[in-house]
């Protein structure tokens, strides 16, 4: 054993090279650490994404219909904003490496900015989602002739007086019966309800605000992971990859601010490197499977 | 791999030192793969408005994009391409998992024992069409 093994301050990461220790394999213990953990968070997203298939593979016109409605521009941009991350991640562990703090305080502190970047993109995408609704609820005096149920689809927000104000589509109930098709409020999409009511009116149909009384909604359900298998699966996979994200935030900030104060951690630093880039590798996959196909 | 830098280690004598200091020999232009990255992902997203309508197709190529671009990431950003044979043997390990997990699943889907949706295949496309019978 070395005599450094034996000081209180002992440190194996720093000790690495002692063939006692490493038994003469050249790679730091730190690297293999962090590799084995990413080995098993491979293992972690290939079982959700793995799952993700199946479902798909089992329902696959709801999933082609509902993917329709994410916004590809969000998670396009989001991709771009990953990606940079990963430039300045990779430029932050090489200024680290030789010492350059200037230039490592600032590509930590952009990389910080992206990691705010992306999950403010998602938050913007969530909260499309929260404010878009199915509603089935009637119009006029319940029970009375001219009173019909009505399926509504789109971006909702609620008057003060609790009514709601949607922005969407909507077709009489009893037009589902008629064509012979079920009714799901689980299975209903805004364009499949926009397609609908253009076929029943043979012409193209714009998107209209309408006023629900709150006292007429008779169900309704939002865009959670709730409303169906896919959305179940969009808010999992994507959900569990935003948790990553926040994750890799903390030990960035304790880089920066070390960074601030002068300190440099160069194995460190490439170590949550590593976490980075693969926190945007699974990104890089999950993009087109959830958005693009 | 390099011996140990002791010149740097009487520099900085408080300095972390041996090889867990990472000593950059390799030079890695990371705003070229920054670029290529960007143009890859500009690739997919115009594929994506193709107006492709075999899925297979569309899943493939989606696939192989994303499958280059996660090579530039790994090799490159990750620098596997500089790595030793450990650093593969871990890797290699969950890759083939990966690899029979995805190949263990498929008879689920040939089976077509996928999900109760599985009742609704033509719903979408009655709806589309909002046609009587």
């Amino acid at each position: 054993m070395s005599e450094s093994a034996l000081q209180d301050n002992y440190v194996p990461e720093q000790h690495a090279p002692d063939p006692m220790i490493s038994h003469g394999d050249p790679t730091a213990p730190g690297k293999v650490g962090i590799w084995l953990f990413l080995a098993s968070e491979i293992m972690f997203f290939v079982a959700i994404l793995g799952s993700y298939v199946i479902l798909r593979g089992g329902s696959h016109d709801l999933f082609a219909e509902h993917a329709k409605a994410l916004n590809k521009w969000a998670a396009g941009t989001n991709t771009l904003v990953l990606i940079f991350s990963s430039l300045t991640m990779a430029l932050a562990v090489d200024a680290a490496q030789k010492r350059q703090q200037r230039r490592m305080v600032k590509c930590l502190a952009l990389t910080l900015a992206c990691a705010f970047g992306f999950m403010g993109i998602k938050a913007y995408e969530y909260h499309a989602k929260w404010v878009h609704e199915t509603v089935v609820a009637h119009e006029g005096d319940a029970g009375s002739a001219s009173s019909t149920v009505y399926v509504y689809d789109g971006h909702v927000h609620h008057a003060p007086n609790g009514d709601l104000l949607l922005t969407g589509y909507r077709a009489p109930l009893e037009q589902f019966a008629d064509a012979k098709i079920g009714f799901d409020i689980h299975l209903v999409s805004e364009h499949g309800l926009e397609t609908f009511v253009e076929a029943q009116a043979g012409h193209p149909v714009k998107e209209q605000e309408y006023t629900i009384k709150a006292s007429n909604v008779g169900t309704q359900i939002q865009y959670g992971p709730w409303k169906n298998i896919f959305y179940a699966c969009y808010f999992t996979l994507t959900g569990v990859h935003g948790i990553h994200v926040l994750g890799g935030m903390i030990p960035l900030t304790i880089l920066l601010v070390q960074g601030l104060r002068g300190k440099f951690f160069p194995a460190h630093t490439e170590y949550v490197g590593l976490y980075w880039h693969f926190v945007d590798l699974v990104w890089i996959f999950l993009f087109p499977l959830l958005y693009l196909i | 791999m390099a011996p140990v830098d002791t010149a740097d280690r009487m520099e900085h004598p408080d300095a972390p030192h041996g090889t867990s200091v990472p000593s950059p020999h390799h030079v890695v232009n990371y705003l070229r793969i920054f670029q290529i990255l960007v143009a890859l992902t500009l690739l997919t997203v115009t594929v994506a408005f193709l107006p492709i309508h075999n899925e297979l197709i569309n899943v493939v190529v989606a696939l192989a994009i994303a499958g280059v671009k996660a090579a530039f990431v790994a090799r490159y950003f990750m620098h596997l391409k500089f790595e030793g044979k450990l650093i593969y043997t871990i890797l290699f390990v969950p890759l083939s998992l990966a690899v029979i997990l995805t190949i263990a699943l498929i008879p689920d889907i040939a089976l077509g024992r996928g999900t109760d949706f599985n009742d609704m295949v033509g719903w979408f496309e009655k709806l589309h069409h909002g046609l009587v019978g």
